[in-house]
C-alpha cells in the first residue's frame, strides 16, 4: 500500500472531516508530482531542442554570408537573409543531374531492401530454429563488418562480374549495406508479437506465407516504415562507396557531387554549408512526414481473450 | 494478465516446438533473395579481404605473399593496442551514454500531445545531417579561438582547451559529437518500441500499483529488452564505421592516435600508407573483435527470463 | 479467400516488378562507358583532333574552379570533335578516387598530380604518358620541368603553377606594435613574446585534423635550413650517409619547440585547423603566418582588411642553407599529367589540350594569384603575387616538401609526428627515435625510386 493508501485508511478510522482533507491532500500530493513531472519532460525536451537545432540554425546562418563575411566573422549572424549560394547550387546544373542519380538509386534499393528484409526477417523470427542463428550471424556479420570496410576487394569483385553500370553498382551494394539492419530489426519485431497469432492461423489452414502476408505484414507497417525511412536517410547521404565505385562523373549521387565545392586549401564554407542544407532536406522532409508511422501507438492489444 | 505478459518468449518455454515439413520450402524461400544479394556481393569481398591480409599489395605494384606477416607486425605495434583500447573506449561510453539516453527521451516523447511530433522531429535532425556539415559545425564549435565550448568552459573558470588537438581530451570531444549526431536514431528506435507495448497492459500494471517508476521497470522495460538489444548491436557495429568516418575527417586519429579507432587505422593503411594486405588484416581483426562483442551484447539480450 | 489472395500477391509482384524494372531502367539509362570508351584512334599525335579525354579535376573551388570550366569550354569551342568530360573532386577523394582509378585499370586521362610521390607511384607502375616528344615544352619555365622528370629522363608532367612556402605578415598589425618584419631568429622570437603578451596571435598555425601539413612543412623548413634539401627522403633510404639518428633532426626538432615555447603559435593550435587558422589571419587576429604561396588567393578571397606581405623565414641556428637569404625555400611545383593509355589511344586531343594550358599557364597563375609555370611570366594579379613572384625568381634552389617525395607510408607517419612533436607528445629526441624506427620497419616495402 502507498503512503497515501495507508494515510487515508488511517484517517478513515478517525473523524469524517479527516477523511476528505487527507484525500484532497493526496490529490493534490498526485498532482503536483504530475506536474513537476511534466515540466521535467518539456525541460528535458527544450534542452533536447536546443541541443540539435543550435548547430543547424548555425549552418543556416553561414549558409547566408559571403565568404569574406564568413572569414570575418564565423560564428556570427549574416549582415542580411541572403540566398545567394542557395540559388547557386540549385541553378548548377552538375547538382540536378547528382539529384536524379540519387533518386534512382536510393529510390531502388530502399524497396528492394525493405522487401527482402522483411521476408527473411519473419522468417528467421518465426520460421528458423537453430539453423536461423547461423544465417542470422551472417546478417550480423554485415553489421559488424559493413560492406564498406572491404571496399577494394568489393571494386574488383564487381568488375570481375561485369557490372559496369555505375548506377546498378550502387543499387546492388547499397541494398547489401542496409540489409543486416534491416533484418535484425524486422526480426526484433516479428519477435515481440506473439506465437498464438501464429499457430492460431496455422490451425485455421492457412499457410506459413499466407501467415507472413495476412497477418504480420499489415502488423509490420511501424517497422516496414522505419526499416524504408533509415534506409533512405543512410543511403542519401552516403558517400564513401559513391567514391569508390563510380568510375566516372555518370551515375555521380548528390553527397559525392557535392563534395566538388570543397576545394584543396579554401573551401567555400558558405556555398558548402548551402549546399550541405539543401542535400539533408529530402531525408528531414521524408522523416518529417513518416515519423507519425513510425512511432505510432498500437492502440489495439495482441492478444485478446 | 499473466497470460498477456507471458506471450513474449514464455510461451515457447512451455508449449513443445513443432515445425510442419511444409514450413521448410518457404523458410528457405523467404530469406533467400536476401542471401543471394549477400552471397554474390558480400561474402565474395569478405573472403577476398580475408585472402589479401595474407598478401602485400600497394594497389600498383604486382601482389605478394607474406604470410602471416601482416599479423605479426601488428601484434608487435604498439599503436595498435591504442587502436583497440580507443576502439573499446569509444563503443563503452556511446553504449553508456546512448542508452538512457536514448530511452530517457523517447520516454519524454512518447504519448499523445500536440508538440509532440514537433519535437520527436527535431531530435532527428543531427542523424539526417550530412558527415561533412557535422564535421564542419563541431569543429567551429571546438575552435580553440573563440568556438562555442571555449566560450563556455571560460565562463567557469577554465582556461581554453584544444578540443580537438589535445589527446586527453579529443577522443571525449569526438564522443559527444558521435552521441549527439546518432542519438536520434536510437530515440526513434526506443519509441517506436515503446509505442508497440499495448497500453491495456500498461493500465493492468497500474491497477497494481500506481508508482510510474515500477511500472516502468517491471512492465515497460523488459518488453523493450529486444529494441535496446537492437540499438546496443547498431551502436556497437555503428561505432566501427561512423565513429571512424567522423575521426577521419575531424581529427584524422587525433593527437598522437588518441582518436584511432581500428576502422580508421585500416583506411589508413590502406589508402594512406597503400598497404592493403595490412588493412585487410587489421580489418580481420576488427571482424573478430566486433563477433565477440555483438555476440556478448545479444546473448545479454536474448536471455530468457519468466517474468511473474 | 482466394480472391484477397490473388490481390495480394499481385501487389506483391508488381511491387516487385517496379523495383526490378527501375534498377534495369537506371541500368540502362545511367551507364556510362568507363573512360577509354572509344575504339583506339589511329591518329597520331599532330593528326585531327577527336576523340574522348576524361579530365580528373581537384581544383573545382573558388576562381580556379571557374578558371577550369572556361578553360575546358574555350577548349571545347576550339576542338570541337573532342569529347571532354570532367569529373571534379575534393581534396580528400581526388586521392582515394585517383588510385583507385589507377588501380583498377579506368584512369583518368589527364589529371592534376603533385610532382613527386603522388604522381611518382604511377610512373613506376608504367601507367604514365611521357610527354617530351608529345606536347610543346617551350612554353614553360625550364625549372619548374625538373620536378618532373623520371630516373629515365622522360618528362612525365607538366606544371600548371609553382608554389614556395614562407612567411606572411600583416602589416597594420606588426606596424601597431612597432614591430618590423623579423630578419633574425631572435628578432622573430622576441616579436612573438611582445605579440603573445599584448595578447595577439604571433604566427598563425595550426595542424588539426586532416590538415597535418602545416606543421610538416615547418619542420622540413627547419631541416632544408639545418641540413639541406631531401633530409628525410636520404634518411629514410638511407642514401647519402644519411640517419634518422643523425643530430641535424633532433636539432631541427629543437627549434621547433623553441618557436611553440616562446609562444609563437596560438593557444591550442594543435586544435585548430587549416580554415579555421587561415581565417584567423584573415581575420587580422595574427601577426603573421607561415603557409604556402597558394595562400595569396585565399587573402584575397576572406575580406581581409589590411595590407598583407610575404617574407622568407628567418634562419634558424645553425643554419647551413639560408632561406632569409634565399639560398633556398621550400617549395613544389603542381601540375598536369597523362595517362600512358591517353597518349597511346588519342595522342592529338592529350596533345591539344595539354598545350592549350601552357598557352594559357600565365593567365592561369594571375587569376588565381598563383606561381606562374610560364617561361615568361608577367604576374598582374594583386600585389602579393607580384612579389611572390619575386621571391620566386630570386631563390637560388627549390627544396621539396616532405610530404611530395617520401612514399605514402612514411610521409603520413612524418606529418602525424611532428603533430605530436608540437603537441609536446614526443621530444625531439622521441620524434628523430619513432621515424628511425618507422624508416626501419616500412624498409621492405619501400618502393624503388629508381
Amino acid at each position: 500500500m502507498t503512503t497515501a493508501q495507508r494515510e487515508t485508511a488511517a484517517a478513515s478510522a478517525t473523524a469524517p472531516m479527516w477523511d476528505e482533507r487527507t484525500e484532497a491532500a493526496s490529490h493534490r500530493r498526485r498532482r503536483a508530482i504530475k506536474l513537476l513531472r511534466e515540466t521535467a519532460r518539456y525541460l528535458i525536451l527544450a534542452i533536447a531542442t536546443i541541443a540539435a537545432l543550435y548547430p543547424v540554425l548555425w549552418m543556416l546562418a553561414v549558409a547566408m554570408k559571403t565568404q569574406p563575411e564568413y572569414a570575418q566573422d564565423p560564428m556570427g549572424l549574416p549582415s542580411h537573409i541572403n540566398f545567394d549560394n542557395f540559388s547557386a547550387v540549385l541553378s548548377n546544373p552538375d547538382v540536378l543531374q547528382y539529384f536524379r542519380n540519387s533518386v534512382i538509386v536510393v529510390g531502388a534499393a530502399v524497396p528492394i531492401v525493405t522487401f527482402t528484409a522483411v521476408l527473411a526477417g519473419y522468417a528467421l523470427a518465426r520460421l528458423w530454429g537453430r539453423g536461423g542463428m547461423v544465417i542470422l550471424f551472417i546478417f550480423l556479420f554485415s553489421e559488424l563488418v559493413p560492406i564498406s570496410i572491404v571496399a577494394i576487394p568489393l571494386l574488383l569483385t564487381i568488375k570481375q562480374l561485369g557490372i559496369n553500370s555505375g548506377i546498378l553498382r550502387l543499387i546492388c551494394v547499397y541494398s547489401v549495406l542496409m540489409m543486416g539492419f534491416a533484418v535484425l530489426l524486422s526480426r526484433a519485431f516479428f519477435r515481440s508479437i506473439p506465437e498464438e497469432l501464429r499457430e492460431a492461423a496455422r490451425l485455421d489452414g492457412c499457410s506459413e506465407f499466407g501467415v507472413f502476408r495476412r497477418i504480420m505484414v499489415p502488423l509490420a507497417r511501424s517497422p516496414i516504415t522505419l526499416i524504408a525511412v533509415i534506409s533512405f536517410i543512410v543511403l542519401w547521404n552516403e558517400l564513401f562507396l559513391a567514391v569508390v565505385l563510380l568510375d566516372s562523373a555518370a551515375g555521380r549521387t548528390l553527397p559525392l557531387g557535392l563534395t566538388e565545392f570543397k576545394g584543396r586549401y579554401a573551401t567555400n564554407w558558405p556555398t558548402v554549408s548551402a549546399a550541405l542544407l539543401l542535400s539533408a532536406l529530402p531525408t528531414l522532409i521524408l522523416y518529417g512526414a513518416f515519423q507519425g508511422r513510425i512511432a505510432n501507438q498500437f492502440s489495439r492489444s495482441t492478444t485478446r481473450e | 494478465m499473466n497470460r498477456v505478459l507471458d506471450t513474449h518468449d514464455g510461451a515457447r518455454a512451455r508449449r513443445p516446438l513443432r515445425r510442419p515439413r511444409a514450413a521448410t520450402v518457404t523458410k528457405i524461400a523467404m530469406v533467400a533473395p536476401a542471401m543471394t544479394l549477400f552471397l554474390v556481393f558480400y561474402v565474395a569481398s569478405i573472403v577476398a579481404g580475408i585472402v589479401l591480409s595474407f598478401y602485400h599489395w600497394d594497389g600498383l605494384d604486382p601482389i605478394r605473399f607474406v604470410g602471416f606477416e601482416n599479423y605479426r607486425v601488428l601484434f608487435s605495434d604498439p599503436v595498435f593496442v591504442t587502436n583497440v583500447k580507443v576502439t573499446l573506449v569509444v563503443v563503452g561510453a556511446c553504449l553508456v551514454c546512448i542508452l538512457p539516453l536514448a530511452l530517457l527521451l523517447a520516454v519524454c516523447l512518447s504519448g499523445p500531445g500536440r508538440l509532440l511530433p514537433l519535437f520527436r522531429w527535431i531530435v532527428f535532425v543531427p542523424v539526417v545531417l550530412p558527415l561533412a556539415a557535422v564535421a564542419l559545425l563541431w569543429a567551429e564549435i571546438f575552435n580553440p579561438v573563440g568556438g562555442l565550448a571555449n566560450q563556455l568552459v571560460g565562463k567557469l573558470g577554465i582556461s581554453p582547451v584544444a578540443w580537438l588537438g589535445d589527446q586527453r581530451v579529443t577522443v571525449w570531444a569526438l564522443v559527444l559529437v558521435s552521441i549527439w549526431s546518432i542519438l536520434g536514431l536510437h530515440v526513434v528506435i526506443q519509441l517506436s518500441a515503446l509505442s508497440a507495448i499495448p497500453t491495456e497492459l500498461k493500465e493492468a500494471a497500474r491497477l497494481e500499483t500506481p508508482s510510474v517508476w515500477r511500472v516502468f521497470r517491471h512492465v515497460v522495460l523488459p518488453l523493450m529488452r529486444d529494441s535496446l538489444t537492437v540499438s546496443a548491436a547498431l551502436i556497437i557495429t555503428g561505432t566501427f564505421v561512423g565513429f571512424t568516418s567522423l575521426a577521419f575527417v575531424m581529427t584524422r586519429g587525433g593527437p598522437v592516435h588518441s582518436t584511432e579507432v581500428l576502422g580508421l587505422r585500416a583506411y589508413l593503411e590502406g589508402f594512406a600508407s597503400l598497404n592493403f594486405g595490412m588493412a585487410s588484416a587489421i580489418t580481420v581483426i576488427t571482424m573478430l573483435l566486433t563477433i565477440v562483442l555483438v555476440g556478448v551484447t545479444l546473448f545479454i539480450g536474448s536471455r530468457r527470463r519468466i517474468e511473474y | 479467400m482466394h480472391r484477397r489472395t490473388a490481390h495480394w500477391r499481385r501487389w506483391f509482384a508488381t511491387a516487385a516488378l517496379l523495383a526490378l524494372t527501375a534498377a534495369v531502367l537506371a541500368a540502362c539509362g545511367g551507364s556510362g562507358s568507363t573512360s577509354g570508351g572509344a575504339a583506339p584512334s589511329k591518329t597520331k599525335a599532330n593528326g585531327p583532333v577527336a576523340g574522348t579525354l576524361s579530365f580528373y579535376n581537384f581544383l573545382p573551388d573558388g576562381s580556379e574552379g571557374k578558371w577550369w570550366d572556361d578553360f575546358v569550354a574555350s577548349f571545347k569551342k576550339k576542338y570541337p570533335n573532342v569529347k571532354v568530360e570532367v569529373t571534379k573532386f575534393s581534396t580528400e577523394d581526388y586521392w582515394t578516387k585517383t588510385l583507385a582509378a589507377f588501380s583498377s585499370g579506368s584512369e583518368p586521362d589527364i589529371f592534376i598530380p603533385n610532382a613527386g610521390e603522388d604522381l611518382n607511384k604511377y610512373i613506376r607502375a608504367g601507367k604514365i604518358a611521357a610527354l617530351e616528344n608529345l606536347v610543346d615544352l617551350k612554353y614553360y619555365n625550364p625549372a619548374t620541368l625538373v620536378p618532373f622528370k623520371d630516373s629515365k629522363g622522360h618528362i612525365d608532367g607538366i606544371p600548371i603553377y609553382s608554389y614556395i612556402i614562407l612567411g606572411w605578415d600583416n602589416q597594420n598589425l606588426l606596424s601597431k606594435y612597432r614591430l618590423a618584419v623579423p630578419k633574425t631568429w631572435d628578432e622573430l622570437l622576441a616579436a612573438c613574446h611582445k605579440l603573445s603578451d599584448a595578447g595577439v596571435i604571433p604566427i598563425a598555425m595550426g595542424n588539426a585534423g586532416q590538415d597535418q601539413f602545416p606543421t610538416g612543412q615547418l619542420q622540413d623548413h627547419l631541416l632544408y635550413q639545418l641540413g639541406g634539401p631531401k633530409l628525410t627522403l636520404n634518411a629514410t633510404y638511407g642514401t647519402n650517409g644519411a640517419k634518422w639518428t643523425d643530430p641535424v633532426f633532433v636539432n631541427a626538432a629543437k627549434q621547433m619547440r623553441a618557436l611553440i615555447d616562446a609562444k609563437c603559435f596560438p593557444r591550442g593550435f594543435t586544435g585548430l585547423n587549416y580554415s579555421q587558422m587561415s581565417n584567423l589571419f584573415a581575420q587580422g587576429k595574427a601577426a603573421m603566418a607561415f603557409t604556402g604561396s597558394w595562400f595569396a588567393n585565399q587573402v584575397g578571397s576572406s575580406g581581409a582588411k589590411f595590407k598583407a606581405g610575404v617574407f622568407p623565414f628567418p634562419d634558424a641556428p645553425g643554419t647551413t642553407h639560408s632561406t632569409a637569404s634565399l639560398d633556398g625555400i621550400l617549395g613544389g611545383v603542381n601540375g598536369l599529367a597523362a595517362s600512358a593509355k591517353a597518349a597511346q589511344r588519342n595522342p592529338a586531343a592529350v596533345k591539344a589540350f595539354l598545350d592549350a594550358f601552357g598557352a594559357a599557364a600565365d593567365e592561369y597563375a594571375n587569376t588565381n594569384s598563383q606561381l606562374s609555370a610560364a617561361a615568361h611570366p608577367h604576374p598582374t594579379g594583386s600585389g602579393l603575387q607580384a612579389e611572390l613572384s619575386q621571391v620566386f625568381q630570386s631563390v637560388k634552389e627549390i627544396a621539396p616538401v616532405s610530404d611530395t617525395i617520401l612514399p605514402r607510408a612514411m610521409a603520413g607517419k612524418y606529418n602525424g609526428d611532428v603533430v605530436a612533436l608540437t603537441a609536446g607528445d614526443m621530444t625531439p629526441e622521441s620524434w628523430a627515435k619513432a621515424m628511425a624506427d618507422a624508416a626501419a620497419q616500412e624498409k621492405p616495402n619501400l618502393p624503388n625510386l629508381g
